[in-house]
């Protein structure tokens, strides 16, 4: 056998936590037969692929329960191509049958409201309490709604954050499509740290594409940004004076001064230099870890999860495991190709920690594709590993200016590749 | 306890390979600084034969194969990007070598296999070959 067993197993976690204690701790499911229950929160590109990682790794020998309120998933990654024109709602929502048929995990459908970590159970919103050994938390994100003063829960409903996709996302391209020309679109982005960094500049791109395809000449998309710089700026900056002249403006804090409110009524944002008006409203607002990473007690004061970098295990309590949009992954974006990626370092990890099974040196990664125009996709992408406490950069790439056409349309293509096998890695 | 790469004919390629360099032909090329190509592609065989020489452990490739199953679907199926399901255990290997060398085009497959140690490319290979065809 080869010499790569550098991993740490359970037995060696026991010596390191003192071997003394770890004995007298001995948990229930060491005394008893009944195999470790591992209870997921979150049905997403994190949650579910731990469900499927945990319960296909572990043949059985590991009870395996997703709890996900919805019966179907539909999926922000390539919500903005659905946006564009390019797909139907339909192909970016996937159900969990597959999943939970074939790895025998255990679905219960409804909304986890609180987790009492001593007696180590969920509490659902209907009163049941769901126990667990080990407890995955992929909540994905909350918005906090008053980082722009004006808007709400309520206001979403007339300006569309669209960023849970769902109704909102339907919501924002019904609204898109019924613009006329000379109707302008405001985007007020989100600051840092936010879900899919380069979303909002994919997403003006394909409103643009959109408005482009009509032939409207007159129609102009603002975004108001809250940052000095955003992802993948110069490939956007790019494809935008290309392929829409004059038709997206973006401004930073520096030109407008800050954000001060917003009235969807009205449909105006108002910033320091000027009110921007516009016939469609897409508000992005700040975001936090979803509520139930706070009611467990796991969020830090910024509302997000702080975890260790070897095992997406929550620093707060080492019986629960965050991953995805919620943790505080380092350098990673938050994306669904991040969450996927650190769902398999926590399944490993949980594995290990209940099973005797292997863990090896954690390793991560991340591309995120996006679609400036048809045929014209970028990519960036990075590895990472545990270092200097934190998942940090180890390697990484971006798409160039000024690339051939060729090149640009086998980047889409493969993004349409990577969407079809993540999917595939998640459900089936 | 898997030895993963027991692929007889992949070995025998391998010996006649090591031959070829014993014989002197191959460092000849690697000789002239202007070549780098060349260069390369020697390293390349070298670094190939390094690893198929190497037992494969095979929970290490299933822990590693899940960073692939992101994009490369593990039923096969292809759209963009291509299979690599039950492909030979050579063909792996050259490869993810060739990858890693930048001899390979793709970025995101420079990226995932850039930082791979010998022992992680045999352990891939000889996971995603095992799968039945």
């Amino acid at each position: 056998m080869s010499a790569l067993r550098t991993g740490i197993s359970r037995r060696q976690f026991g010596l390191v936590m003192g071997a003394g204690a770890a004995t007298l701790a001995m948990p229930a499911y060491l005394r008893a037969q009944t195999p470790p229950r591992v209870v997921i929160i979150g049905g997403g590109a994190g949650g579910a692929t731990a469900a499927k990682y945990l319960a296909k790794g572990a043949k059985g020998a590991l009870d395996v329960t997703l709890i996900e309120d919805s019966d179907t998933f539909t999926t922000c990654f390539f919500s903005n191509i659905y946006l564009g024109g390019y797909r139907d709602f339909q192909s970016i929502t996937h159900s969990y049958d597959g999943l939970v048929s074939a790895y025998g995990i255990k679905k219960v459908t409804g909304m986890a409201k609180a987790v009492d970590r001593a007696a180590k159970t969920v509490t659902m919103a209907d009163g049941s309490a769901v126990p667990y050994d080990r407890l995955v938390l992929a909540p994905g994100i909350d918005l906090v709604y008053g980082s722009v003063p004006g808007y709400s829960a309520e206001a979403a409903e007339i300006a569309p954050h669209a960023w849970k996709a769902g109704a909102q996302t339907e919501l924002l391209k019904a609204r898109l499509d019924a613009l006329a020309d000379g109707e302008n679109i405001v985007m007020v982005a989100p600051p840092n740290p936010y879900r899919c960094p380069p979303g909002p500049y994919e997403r003006a791109s394909m409103m643009a594409h959109v408005l482009k395809s009509k032939g409207f000449t007159k129609s102009k998309i603002v975004i108001i940004d809250p940052k000095e710089k955003f992802s993948k700026q110069g490939l956007f900056e790019e494809g935008w004076a290309k392929y829409y002249p004059g038709m997206i403006e973006w401004y930073g804090p520096d030109v407008h001064g800050g954000i001060k409110s917003v009235n969807v009524k009205d449909g105006k944002v108002e910033t320091d230099l000027d009110t921007f008006a516009g016939a469609l409203l897409n508000i992005i607002p700040a975001q936090q870890a979803g509520a139930i990473a706070a009611a467990a007690g796991v969020a830090d004061d910024k509302g997000w999860c702080p975890i260790d970098a070897a095992s997406m295990r929550s620093t707060m309590d080492e019986a629960i495991y965050v991953i995805g949009d919620a943790s505080i992954a380092g350098d990673m974006p938050k994306s669904g190709f991040s969450a996927n990626s650190q769902a398999k370092v926590a399944a490993m990890n949980i594995r290990a920690d209940l099973l005797d099974a292997k863990a090896f040196p954690a390793k991560y990664s991340n591309t995120c594709w996006s679609l400036i125009e048809t045929d014209d996709g970028v990519k960036v992408g990075a590895q990472y590993e545990p270092k200097d406490g934190k998942i940090t950069s180890v390697e990484s790439f971006i798409s160039k200016t000024e690339e051939d056409a060729a090149l640009r349309k086998a980047t889409y293509e493969e993004s349409v590749g990577w969407y079809d096998g993540i999917i595939a890695d998640m459900f089936s | 306890m898997t030895k993963g790469m027991g692929n007889a004919s992949g070995k025998t390629a391998v010996a006649a390979l090591a031959l070829t360099v014993v014989l002197g032909r191959v460092p000849a090329f690697a000789s002239d600084p202007a070549s780098d190509l060349t260069k390369q592609a020697l390293e390349a065989r070298q670094a190939t034969t390094r690893v198929l020489s190497l037992d494969a452990d095979p929970e290490l490739g299933a822990y590693l194969g899940g960073e692939c199953a992101t994009c490369h679907q593990q039923a096969g199926a292809t759209s963009g990007i291509p299979p690599i399901r039950a492909l030979p255990v050579d063909y792996i290997v050259r490869a993810l070598v060739e990858y890693r060398l930048g001899m390979r085009d793709n970025n995101v497959m420079k990226l995932m296999s850039v930082r791979l140690k010998d022992e992680e490319i045999a352990a891939l290979a000889a996971y995603f070959s095992s799968f039945p065809e």
